[in-house]
């Protein structure tokens, strides 16, 4: 399984403001203001908006007092901040299994018009299999489920998510490949719209 | 369609935006914090108040005497390079400015854009061997294709420390010429070194053709060439609205979009960084650079301050405003220089005009307190390479 490439460009400039705001604390508002609304969606997704607001005031403070602690040869800050957003949502375990075993209620159907195909095709399927499929993701060790999400939430590269979580690249893809065969094992291996080539991987 | 598409699925496409309520609450809480990451000052390091009064008279030709000179450099602090162009000699602050803005030259198009710049902190060494002030510097080389999947790049490395000025080039010295320094800030401690870090890449790849301005969002280069000119139209962009995502981001984030944070300039200090942050790290054509510039020079709050010399020798034109720090080191100004000839932006630097109750016993008014240059910046067709 080949990496992609991350789909975001970068933001070339945390590094020198972070730098710079070590003893200049003002300038992390900067920091906070490009990637805030980004951050909080991740939350919200995970966690509904709510516990959202608590999640990003605190991974934000937190990113605030560890600004010294940044690695400066990283020119952008989103693998970093994400990384403390999942560990700030790792306390709110059990509110994120709740939500996902009521999962019918966290998205109601509502779909809206137009979309690609594929999408259409992808939002079908996954009706049919959502609650099967939030109770398997619900029912992940911790470690798999963060790298999970982050791969399919984030917009990050493997080698991005594994800088986030601190880890190796190895691990990431190992972890990723052992939520996946759970998942596929909670499915049955027998929906019909997987990839044949995924299924025997 | 895999498995990882229906695990997306399952979450909602968009959720409901932050509210700007509790945006703004987690970040005035988080800068608040100022205090919890600071070591509290010593008594011993609070100035005499007669000495602050007799010290604040003339900061600005003060700071310019207090910098020591690179190794090599042969000027004198303050003394002009030469090749200004003597018209522009007589002209007042104000003059000498637009006169810079009118120079904002178009530098030769290429592939690939690059910025070499550095920053500089300076700190005081500690321990038996200390007792001056050091300058912390790195810097970060990064270029960016102009287009789209011409990729980016960013390095970062510590550069070589050294002492601040004159005086404390003599301390260093009797102290026995130590080569590394203990120093302390932000609660933390570390060390300098005199010698240059290597070169640092960040493993990320990125498809390139976008640059960022920090709390003003992305543009890609053609956008870049379409931005307005005029000073109030260019206020609008950097203060008013919302954070720009590129449209890569935008699609990431959803197809509902989702709104930036709002943008904000807090005043004549928020418009400065942002003019700098747009002329550091964007190659922005001449009329809009030429506009940035006539935009801070009449901006209220702005003062002109006519030629002067930055830390590296060069000399420029320079454009200044004051701030009060968040952290107890006083009042604090900040210099915005450009490059009388050809209008490019050459750095910025911070020099204390009045202390603050946490500010140290060397940080006297006329001090620098840390800068920000660049060193370089232009377009290439070959692949950038790394400077020594």
């Amino acid at each position: 399984m080949e990496a992609p490439p991350s789909v975001v460009p970068p933001w070339q400039d945390d590094a020198t403001v972070i730098k710079r705001s070590w003893d200049e604390p003002e300038c992390f508002g900067a920091v906070f203001d490009s990637h805030y609304t980004e951050i909080h969606r991740y939350a919200s997704r995970r966690l509904g908006p709510h516990a959202a607001d608590d999640v990003c005031a605190e991974t934000f403070a937190l990113a605030f007092r560890q600004r010294r602690r940044y690695d400066l040869s990283r020119s952008s800050a989103r693998p970093w901040l994400y990384g403390i957003a999942t560990n700030v949502i790792s306390r709110h375990r059990r509110d994120e299994v709740r939500l996902l075993r009521a999962v019918d209620r966290l998205r109601p159907v509502t779909e809206s018009a137009g979309g690609h195909e594929d999408e259409v095709t992808a939002k079908v399927s996954a009706e049919g299999v959502k609650g099967t499929l939030a109770r398997a993701v619900a029912a992940l060790p911790v470690d798999q489920r963060d790298v999970l999400l982050l791969v399919v939430l984030s917009g990050l590269s493997y080698e991005e998510v594994a800088q986030a979580l601190d880890v190796p690249f190895g691990t990431v893809s190992s972890r990723l490949n052992r939520a996946r065969k759970r998942l596929r094992k909670a499915l049955g291996g027998t929906n019909p719209l997987l990839d044949e080539e995924e299924m025997h991987r | 369609m895999n498995d990882l598409d229906l695990v997306r699925g399952l979450y909602d496409e968009d959720p409901p935006p932050p509210d700007n309520k509790a945006m703004a609450q987690a970040r005035a809480r988080m800068l608040s914090q100022a205090d919890t990451v600071r070591s509290r000052p010593r008594r011993a390091w609070r100035l005499p108040l007669g000495l602050v009064a007799a010290a604040m008279v003339t900061s600005v030709v003060a700071g310019m005497t207090l910098m020591a000179n690179d190794p090599g450099d042969s000027r004198r602090p303050g003394e002009t390079k030469g090749g200004v162009d003597p018209s522009t000699q007589t002209l007042s602050p104000r003059g000498m400015m637009l006169a810079a803005a009118s120079q904002a030259e178009r530098q030769p198009q290429g592939r690939y854009w690059f910025t070499h710049q550095r920053t500089g902190l300076p700190l005081l060494a500690l321990g038996q061997t200390g007792g001056y002030v050091v300058e912390e510097r790195s810097e970060a080389f990064e270029w960016t294709g102009r287009t789209r999947g011409d990729g980016q790049a960013f390095y970062g490395r510590d550069f070589a420390g050294r002492p601040q000025t004159d005086a404390d080039v003599k301390a260093w010295r009797d102290a026995g010429s130590p080569r590394t320094w203990q120093v302390r800030s932000s609660g933390v401690t570390r060390t300098i070194s005199t010698e240059s870090g290597t070169w640092r890449a960040d493993q990320n790849k990125h498809a390139g053709g976008a640059f960022n301005i920090p709390g003003v969002g992305s543009f890609t280069y053609a956008e870049l060439q379409d931005l307005p000119t005029e000073p109030e139209e260019l206020r609008k962009l950097l203060c008013e609205g919302r954070v720009r995502h590129t449209p890569e981001v935008a699609e990431q984030l959803g197809r509902g979009g989702i709104a930036g944070a709002r943008k904000r300039c807090d005043g004549a200090f928020g418009v400065l960084n942002k003019v700098f942050f747009t002329l550091g790290n964007t190659p922005v054509p001449p009329k809009v650079r030429a506009g940035l510039m006539r935009l801070l020079t009449d901006y209220p709050g702005v003062r002109r301050l006519g030629t002067v010399t930055d830390p590296l020798g060069r000399t420029g034109v320079a454009l200044a405003t004051s701030y009060e720090s968040r952290d107890g080191r006083g009042t604090i100004q900040r210099d915005l220089l450009f490059d009388q000839r050809t209008g490019k932006v050459l750095g910025s630097r911070d020099i204390l005009q009045k202390p603050g109750p946490d500010s140290q016993a060397w940080q006297v008014p006329g001090r620098i307190l840390g800068y920000w240059l660049i060193l370089d910046s232009g377009w290439t067709d070959a692949n950038p390479h790394l400077p020594d």
